[in-house]
């Protein structure tokens, strides 16, 4: 029933999109009709698994809390009420079956130690943990992508230069290498921000964090930075192996032999191939991204007081641990749950994406009810 | 570059002089063409025939270069005279200079059209890239021009098929599809190597009809690479037989077939059954195709010659039997 409906409205968003390249350049849908039929049994597919439909709900709710959650939280990280009610220290959390918030005006999640209302910090924290990741994914991806390309294609002495970097990146743990280059940067960053306006109104309406923080937000773009500079090896690797076993074949040899420039060879006709596995990387990594960020924030590298990034949050409710519970298992329930969610997604979307297991999918459904199956395909 | 003046007799559109090709490998150096010549005249269809790994495709990929580490090109000149007549050696010219050429005046067919599109690219792209690459035509004109190529290598319903992946297309349209990327540019040299090898034979005899139907048109001239002697009699105007990356014979395709003088095309040629008498045993060479790491001294075919003598293990010259009709063998030397 409910894989039902997530695949037909997965079906209304394609023909909506056909619709609309129809309109921009007339006989797009026609041209495309193979294309449009194989998205339409990846979003079966994708309906189908279970993983995927929790990852997805799961993912879609921290992404929509990453977006709207600083304008929704009902206080800022930076009004601290302890100051003026010294009965808001600490207050326990409120949950709805053994507490009713609402009428005896507590917090859902308790407070912290100055007050500060913890469901608001989450929600704060959640934007500033996707800002990270996907900033991270959105450098690191294709810088490795790039170097990978370039070091596969080209081969001899590229290739071995490169590699070798890549070995002693891969080799250097990558948290202490993100460490060492997250301690070093800030002070960098700081006088960047302060003489640069734009860039520092940019990064802080990204954040939403006040013109306090610049130097916190100094100290959150050198975590960034770093872990761009551990992110790429992993994807240069990869991209390598399937640069090597692509520039084999025939095609590749018929487009030189065609008298194609180097660069169109490798970015029109090499590149495209070679992306498929990286997508699924790509979502793994959005998890691992976030968790990395919090580790370093965890272990006081990144920003600090009062800024409500998650792995902040849980090394400073440390100190209250175990008696004030709640100030660390929130934070630490919320990057969980992004991890979970970015891990399921990936796992189904890797059986998805492979074309391979979606048509064995699909010859499963055609055995058990076919006539269903293809009416919809038509439409 | 060199500024050496090149010298090309005005029929001729290609004269590859002494061309010597090297892979180095782990077990050591592959001498795949050794001082290979061999002449192409404007229209006509020079075929190359020998067994598998004995150096033709290598030769014909060394005229524009597309040999890679560990391949290289030790010696030779592959002199071409290009549309607006100038004459230059595709050995010593500039990598760009060389790319204008790829695709646009000298053109490849490749063996296999399974693996030789590009399974991410319709068939209209493929077309459409070529032309694109090398004139400053847009691409909607250039997706014109893809159908009305597709249509004259007879793929039926051809501004339908423009836009279909290849892995929706049967062989012999794949090949069709490869043959028309080929003739985009109305290249001026077409090879094709080993073009209808992994076709069924009533497609080989369409794709042959095709081939020999564009080189009227477009007044090209063709090298096709084959082992298959039927295919060079159906299509070739001269045929040059290699052997473990030597030229060994090279006559008039006539010629070649009522006369074959060399040890090595005779017992290709009595190889072939003949499907009028009844047959008892299949006709073989002894032997197998000598190593070309060690290639053997001298003529390399004497290990398995049958009139092989003690002077075959010196170099064997190339000698004019009949006007046109070269043979490297010590049998027809004058010592």
């Amino acid at each position: 029933m409910m894989a039902e409906v997530i695949y037909r409205g997965f079906c209304i968003i394609i023909d909506t999109i056909a619709k609309l390249m129809d309109k921009i350049r007339p006989g797009w849908s026609d041209r495309n009709s193979s294309r449009i039929s194989e998205w339409k049994l990846m979003a079966y597919a994708y309906s189908r698994s279970a993983i995927g439909i929790v990852g997805g709900v799961l993912v879609s709710i921290f992404v929509i809390i990453g977006i709207i959650g600083p304008y929704i939280a009902f206080e800022r990280y930076n009004e601290f009420p302890a100051s003026v009610n010294p009965d808001l220290y600490f207050l326990r959390p409120c949950i709805p079956p053994w507490c009713d918030p609402w009428s005896e005006n507590l917090p859902l999640l308790g407070t912290d130690n100055w007050g500060r209302d913890i469901l608001s910090l989450v929600l704060h924290g959640a934007r500033i943990s996707l800002v990270i990741s996907l900033i991270v994914v959105a450098l690191g991806v294709p810088l490795g992508i790039i170097l990978g390309l370039l070091a596969g294609y080209f081969g001899g002495a590229v290739d071995e230069v490169m590699m070798r970097i890549t070995d002693v990146f891969i080799a250097f743990p990558a948290l202490i290498l993100a460490i060492a280059f997250a301690t070093v940067l800030p002070s960098r960053f700081r006088e960047v921000l302060y003489t640069n306006v734009f860039t520092r109104e940019f990064f802080l309406s990204l954040f939403a964090l006040s013109k306090e923080e610049i130097p916190q937000l100094a100290s959150l773009l050198a975590v960034i930075f770093a872990l761009v500079l551990v992110w790429w090896p992993g994807y240069a690797r990869i991209i390598r192996g399937s640069v090597l076993s692509v520039k084999e074949q025939a095609f590749v040899e018929a487009a030189r032999s065609l008298g194609l420039s180097t660069w169109r060879v490798l970015f029109r006709h090499i590149l495209p191939n070679v992306l498929s596995p990286v997508i699924v990387m790509v979502t793994f990594d959005l998890g691992t991204a976030t968790l990395l960020a919090a580790a370093l924030s965890f272990l006081g590298i990144g920003p600090q007081d009062p800024v409500p990034e998650l792995g902040f949050l849980v090394s400073k409710g440390r100190e209250y641990f175990p008696d004030k519970w709640w100030i660390v298992m929130f934070p630490g329930i919320a990057l969980f749950i992004i991890a979970l969610g970015w891990n399921l997604l990936g796992d189904s979307l890797r059986d998805v994406l492979d074309p391979k297991t979606r048509r064995s999918l699909e010859f499963k459904v055609k055995g058990k009810k076919q006539r269903k199956f293809k009416s919809v395909k038509r439409k | 570059m060199s500024k050496k003046y090149l010298e090309l007799e005005p029929e001729k559109i290609l004269s590859v002089k002494d061309l010597e090709v090297k892979f180095y490998t782990y077990a050591g150096v592959v001498h795949a063409v050794s001082g290979v010549s061999f002449d192409v005249y404007e229209n006509e269809v020079v075929a190359l025939v020998g067994e598998t790994g004995c150096g033709k495709t290598v030769t014909t990929r060394a005229i524009t270069r597309l040999i890679y580490p560990p391949g290289h090109i030790a010696r030779g000149q592959a002199i071409f005279r290009r549309r607006n007549g100038t004459v230059i050696d595709l050995l010593s010219i500039s990598e760009k200079e060389l790319r204008d050429i790829r695709g646009n005046e000298i053109a490849y067919i490749f063996q296999d059209p399974t693996s030789a599109l590009n399974p991410l690219f319709t068939a209209g792209e493929h077309i459409v890239e070529t032309i694109v690459a090398h004139s400053s035509t847009n691409r909607k004109l250039a997706r014109n021009e893809a159908i009305r190529l597709l249509k004259q290598v007879l793929i039926p319903h051809p501004s339908l098929r423009v836009k279909t992946y290849p892995h929706e297309l049967s062989g012999g349209m794949r090949q069709r599809v490869v043959i028309a990327t080929a003739i985009a540019n109305k290249p001026r040299l077409l090879i094709a190597d080993e073009p209808t090898t992994n076709l069924d034979v009533t497609v080989q005899a369409q794709i042959l009809d095709l081939l020999s139907e564009l080189k009227k048109q477009y007044s090209m001239s063709i090298i096709l690479i084959t082992h298959n002697l039927g295919i060079v009699a159906e299509i070739a105007d001269r045929v040059y037989v290699m052997y473990a990356g030597k030229i060994v014979e090279s006559a008039n395709v006539f010629e070649l077939f009522e006369k074959p003088m060399h040890p090595y095309t005779r017992g290709l040629l009595h190889a072939l059954p003949d499907p009028v008498r009844r047959i008892e045993k299949l006709e073989y060479i002894p032997g197998t195709v000598p190593s070309l790491i060690n290639p053997p001294p001298g003529c390399r075919f004497h290990p398995r010659c049958k009139f092989a003598k003690r002077v075959c293990r010196e170099e064997p010259p190339m000698v004019e039997v009949e006007p046109g009709h070269y043979v490297a063998c010590w049998l027809y030397a004058k010592r």
